[in-house]
């Protein structure tokens, strides 16, 4: 029994120290962990705010900055998108542009080891959405050399430019678009068989996830206005 | 004073070699065969456990007297939780790309058993110095074990080394779980083989020496 009782207060002590010592770690890099993470979600923003066409960036890089900084927690929306169950992760960041209105937004679907998140941005124009561009935010479950190449850019430049007559049909990857019989992107068919070789359920979760964005986007955020 | 050095050079040298954690002691198969799908996972991986095998060793050895027995292992799997928290947290603050790409690994390296097993076998019972020194042997000989099968697997399976694109030939087995096994095995087959072929020098090497000395008598 005292021994029990000894074991007990000298394993407390440890405990105690190195709660103390993580704790004063954890409080002294708060701060710059916020940033780190902040400035990364700002790179991705920029990287889908710039034209895919001209290489331009659309939207001024302080007004990104702002909202980025304004933005309030995160929070987490599960949606179902023809039996797919994804994420919406809010918020999601509005800019007016020139009579345009760019959209960003970052969802979620599952891949082959996990969730693949995605940031993609949709433009409004004249009454119709396309999706402009895409990056991918985490595929970190997913197989080194195979399903986890979608973090290069060549295979997430394939789903730039989707019109909207795409979207509503839902994007698919080529390899899911049998029943297509026109294989474009008008079609919702992104083609990454060829850059991605024995690598198809990382792409379809991006595909996936473009279409939850989408029908979140649609309902939720455009569902008031004509 | 040479002695002592002799022994501060064999407790350093062999965790890379006689006693090399993953060839011959099969220590940390779970992160060995999970992350080699390329080299440079293998190196930071093999790097991160260095840091945390080095840090957790020295301190270990240090509390090494205040520890009482029955409660060493407990003790011992919060020091190095304790040092893996810290380095993930300052990591993610201050190198965020390198905390991204070695994310998934960090949280696995707790339950490493090279880490407990170097605090149980070497670290609680030697001086802080030789403590340091294990730690420092085994993580560069775990380092250069994962780097290797990291090599092997990215050659073979996906045709390129470091990221540098090689040739367009690829196995994709090896960047598969099976190809993990499979290298490991003939790795190890190949390094037993050396040892083996070590021993058998050595032998016939004395035997000589013997018969010399026996004809000379």
């Amino acid at each position: 029994m005292k021994d029990i009782l000894k074991n007990g207060v000298v394993l407390m002590l440890y405990a105690m120290v190195a709660a103390a010592v993580l704790g004063f770690v954890y409080v002294s890099t708060k701060d710059a962990i916020k940033n780190a993470d902040l400035s990364a979600k700002f790179q991705a923003m920029k990287a889908v705010l710039t034209d895919y066409e001209t290489g331009k960036l659309m939207v001024d890089e302080k007004l990104i900055k702002d909202k980025l900084m304004n933005s309030g927690e995160e929070k987490v929306v599960e949606r179902t998108y023809e039996g797919v169950n994804g994420k919406v992760i809010l918020p999601y960041y509005e800019f007016n542009v020139n009579g345009k209105k760019i959209f960003v937004l970052v969802g979620a679907a599952p891949g082959f080891g996990g969730d693949v998140k995605v940031m993609a941005s949709f433009v409004k124009e004249n009454g119709k959405i396309f999706l402009h561009s895409i990056r991918v935010l985490d595929a970190s479950q997913e197989t080194p050399g195979l399903g986890a190449k979608i973090m290069e850019e060549g295979p997430q430049k394939r789903f730039s430019g989707i019109p909207q007559s795409g979207l509503e049909k839902g994007v698919v990857v080529d390899k899911d678009a049998k029943d297509r019989s026109v294989k474009n992107k008008s079609n919702g068919v992104v083609k990454t068989s060829d850059i991605m070789t024995g690598a198809t359920i990382t792409p379809r979760a991006v595909a996936n996830s473009i279409n939850i964005m989408y029908s979140y986007l649609k309902e939720a955020v455009l569902g008031g206005e004509k | 004073m040479k002695e002592n050095e002799n022994m501060a050079w064999y407790t350093f040298k062999k965790g890379i070699t006689s006693e090399n954690p993953t060839y011959v002691q099969a220590l940390g198969m779970c992160p060995t065969l999970a992350v080699t799908t390329a080299a440079i996972n293998g190196l930071g991986m093999g790097l991160a456990v260095t840091v945390v095998l080095t840090l957790s060793n020295i301190i270990v050895s240090l509390i090494r007297k205040a520890v009482p027995k029955d409660i060493r292992i407990p003790i011992f799997i919060t020091v190095i939780a304790t040092f893996v928290t810290m380095i993930d947290l300052l990591m993610h603050a201050y190198t965020y790309d390198l905390w991204k790409s070695l994310g998934i690994f960090i949280p696995l390296i707790v339950v490493n058993c090279i880490i407990l097993g170097r605090a149980e076998a070497f670290a609680s019972k030697n001086p802080v110095h030789y403590a340091a020194l294990d730690g420092l042997g085994m993580g560069i000989g775990f380092t250069l074990s994962l780097f290797l099968l990291g090599s092997i697997r990215e050659i073979l399976g996906n045709g390129s080394w470091m990221g540098i694109h090689l040739w367009n030939f690829k196995m994709f087995m090896f960047i598969l779980p099976p190809g993990a096994f499979i290298t490991l095995g003939f790795l190890a087959a190949f390094f037993n083989y050396l040892k083996i072929k070590k021993e058998e020098a050595a032998k016939a090497k004395a035997k000589a020496a013997k018969q010399a000395q026996a004809q000379k008598a």
